[in-house]
């Protein structure tokens, strides 16, 4: 697929070309930078469901946990301590504890399976210094004269099409 | 109002993004040469380790504890005091770098990845002492849950010690994740910047990170969930270390202040030895615009106050003791620290980590480079001095005059202690010279907003202005 790339070196440039983009209504693709910008998330308005799915893991975890640990106490090995069960308030700790790891190991995996992050993995797209101090606007090669001008005015750096696949 | 900055600037010298990665990845890169300090640390750390590690723990396991120092008295020595000693330490790393994500403290970007680095070694290196402890460690598969064992009994949820397994390798699982997860975009930067093998090694480690949009925003979503998750970890983790103390009835473990006097303990530990590591990194890797005299005497301020925290929980214990009109009590506190067999520690402890911090009062103390490193490796010397106080007189004088013993650790147990600090140190060097030691992405965010938090009039400005005047 086409796109114009336009490169900053300057994140206030970048932002102001971002909202020269966002008020002509020319789509943003994407942007890669070095770091994070939250200004950029809230203008181009990215949204991600892992805070979400933490919390539906978070439950999970926690039903599951209780259940095996009824089980366990309950169902299938009871004892009887003094005509009651043994089943205290230890299970707290051991929710708690529990819930944590395996939220954490299921937020990781989401993560990874969500942006498809494995080990050598091949790069779509690569521009040097794109993890160091240059920040990098893909606009669809359909809107390029406008982007063209936007890019030039903003000050951006270095602007050319180029090819990238699926 | 809001017109005075409270702290100054978080990196100094008007960097650019790229100096940032030149200044943080200069020591690693192509062409650099390996300081021989490295190298002869590294070498006095890999022997301690070889020797520790690799002769004495299968000397352990071969022969069985006997060759150690506990005996019937004292069947929790040297061990049981390291391992604590290490747990606290391990501690700090995460509620350093957690504990002020949450909080939004930016002044963190610079120490976090060290003190996250800390964290993982020194949880290695706790774990090894239980795991050794129990003498056989071939049968540690039963602590599992993973069905009635040969006994037809499922694990025993109520206990502490069952907690505590579940609870260290939890912590170790989520530490290593936060460590590894932060370190993605800049193994990707490394990736970009380097050739051949090691271009390869960083394009696995970096699973193809690119900083696109939405990568960003679910690395974010991701890392503030799991740092969330981790900070209340990092209280219960030691909460329930503590417990494999407080639930026994012994006078001088039965107390209740247990927990929060553990958690408050590893975290006072803890920033003493991010505190050491980061003078250390600084001086060594010449990064002062990075950690900044500000950054360290933040950490001063931290420590000072979490002392004073120390010296009341020391003060309460005695109190309690008292109050409780318990004779074993009594000669746990009153006797035997005080003025008896264990008062030197005890007097040690009490002098490192409730008086000798207070010194941090002094603005020319907590700027001198040479006062803080001194002072953090006292406090790091008097926690270890609390550990033994805790582990050892109780223990070594219970409830019955006709049991009392004394404990003295065997070489053994100083060899694996050694071999403890030697790995901590293998592994720190190893991640000092191959690995990013700042977040560079983090640090990149902070470049250009220095500073968010600015007041009219401060307490701080009180004190050093107007009260010390």
């Amino acid at each position: 697929m086409k796109k114009l790339i336009g490169v900053y070196d300057d994140d206030v440039k970048l932002m102001e070309g971002i909202d020269r983009f966002v008020d002509n209504k020319v789509p943003v693709d994407d942007v890669i930078t070095p770091f994070v910008i939250e200004e950029l998330f809230e203008r181009l308005k990215i949204h991600s469901n892992i805070q979400f799915l933490g919390f539906v893991y978070g439950v999970l975890a926690l039903a599951g946990i209780l259940w095996g640990l009824y089980y366990t106490f309950v169902v299938d090995y009871p004892l009887n301590i003094g005509g009651k069960p043994n089943f205290s308030l230890v299970f707290v700790i051991l929710l708690f504890v529990g819930m944590v790891l395996t939220v954490v190991l299921l937020t990781t995996a989401t993560f990874f399976h969500q942006d498809r992050l494995y080990p050598f993995k091949k790069l779509k797209f690569e521009y040097p210094g794109m993890h160091d101090d240059k920040m990098v606007v893909l606009v669809p090669a359909s809107y390029k004269d406008k982007a063209q001008q936007i890019f030039k005015e903003t000050g951006a750096i270095d602007i050319k099409e180029v090819e990238i696949e699926d | 109002m809001y017109k005075k900055e409270v702290r100054g600037e978080l990196i100094l010298g008007n960097k650019s993004y790229g100096d940032i990665t030149k200044d943080i990845l200069r020591h690693q890169e192509a062409g650099a040469k390996t300081p021989l300090w490295w190298w002869i640390a590294f070498i006095i750390s890999f022997i301690l380790m070889s020797i520790g590690l690799g002769y004495f723990v299968p000397l352990t396991i071969a022969k069985g504890i006997g060759i150690w120092g506990n005996n019937n008295q004292t069947a929790w020595g040297w061990a049981i005091i390291n391992f604590v000693w290490w747990i606290g330490i391990g501690h700090a790393g995460t509620a350093f770098s957690i504990f002020l994500l949450v909080l939004r403290q930016k002044w963190r970007t610079s120490i976090n990845r060290a003190a996250e680095a800390m964290t993982i070694f020194a949880v290695l290196a706790a774990g090894l002492f239980p795991a050794i402890h129990v003498g056989r460690p071939w049968d540690e598969m039963f602590i599992f849950p993973y069905g009635p064992n040969s006994r037809g009994l499922w694990v025993n949820w109520n206990s502490p010690l069952l907690w505590d397994v579940i609870a260290i390798s939890t912590y170790l699982t989520t530490s290593a994740l936060f460590w590894y997860i932060g370190m993605i975009p800049d193994f990707a930067t490394i990736r970009d910047r380097s050739k051949g093998l090691k271009k390869k090694i960083f394009h696995a480690l970096s699973l193809g990170f690119v900083g696109h949009l939405k990568t960003w925003r679910r690395f974010e979503d991701a890392v503030i969930i799991i740092g969330g998750l981790a900070a209340p970890l990092v209280i219960s983790v030691h909460s329930i270390v503590s417990t494999d103390f407080s639930v026994s009835v012994l006078p001088g473990w039965h107390e209740t202040i247990f927990p929060p006097f553990f958690v408050v303990g590893a975290i006072f530990s803890g920033f003493a030895m991010v505190l050491t590591l980061m003078i250390i990194i600084r001086k060594v890797y010449k990064l002062h615009e990075y950690v900044t005299d500000d950054h360290l005497d933040a950490i001063a301020r931290i420590i000072m106050f979490v002392s004073l925290i120390m010296g009341s929980a020391y003060l309460i214990e005695e109190f309690i003791a008292y109050y409780s009109a318990s004779p074993f009590e009594k000669h746990v506190f009153l006797e035997m620290y005080l003025k008896g067999d264990y008062a030197l520690p005890y007097w040690g402890m009490v002098i490192f980590n409730a008086f000798v911090p207070q010194l941090f009062w002094f603005k020319k103390i907590r700027r001198s480079l040479l006062a803080l490193f001194i002072i953090s490796i006292i406090i790091n010397i008097g926690m270890w001095l609390e550990r033994y106080n805790i582990v050892i007189p109780p223990t070594a004088q219970d409830f019955l005059p006709a049991n009392w013993g004394e404990y003295s650790p065997t070489k053994v147990d100083i060899w694996i202690y050694l071999g403890t600090l030697g790995l901590f140190g293998v592994g720190v060097l190893l991640f000092m010279r191959f690995l990013p030691i700042m977040a560079m992405n983090e640090l990149k965010q902070q470049a250009k907003r220095q500073t968010s938090l600015t007041v009219e009039k401060s307490v701080y400005d009180i004190f050093e202005k107007k009260l010390i005047k």
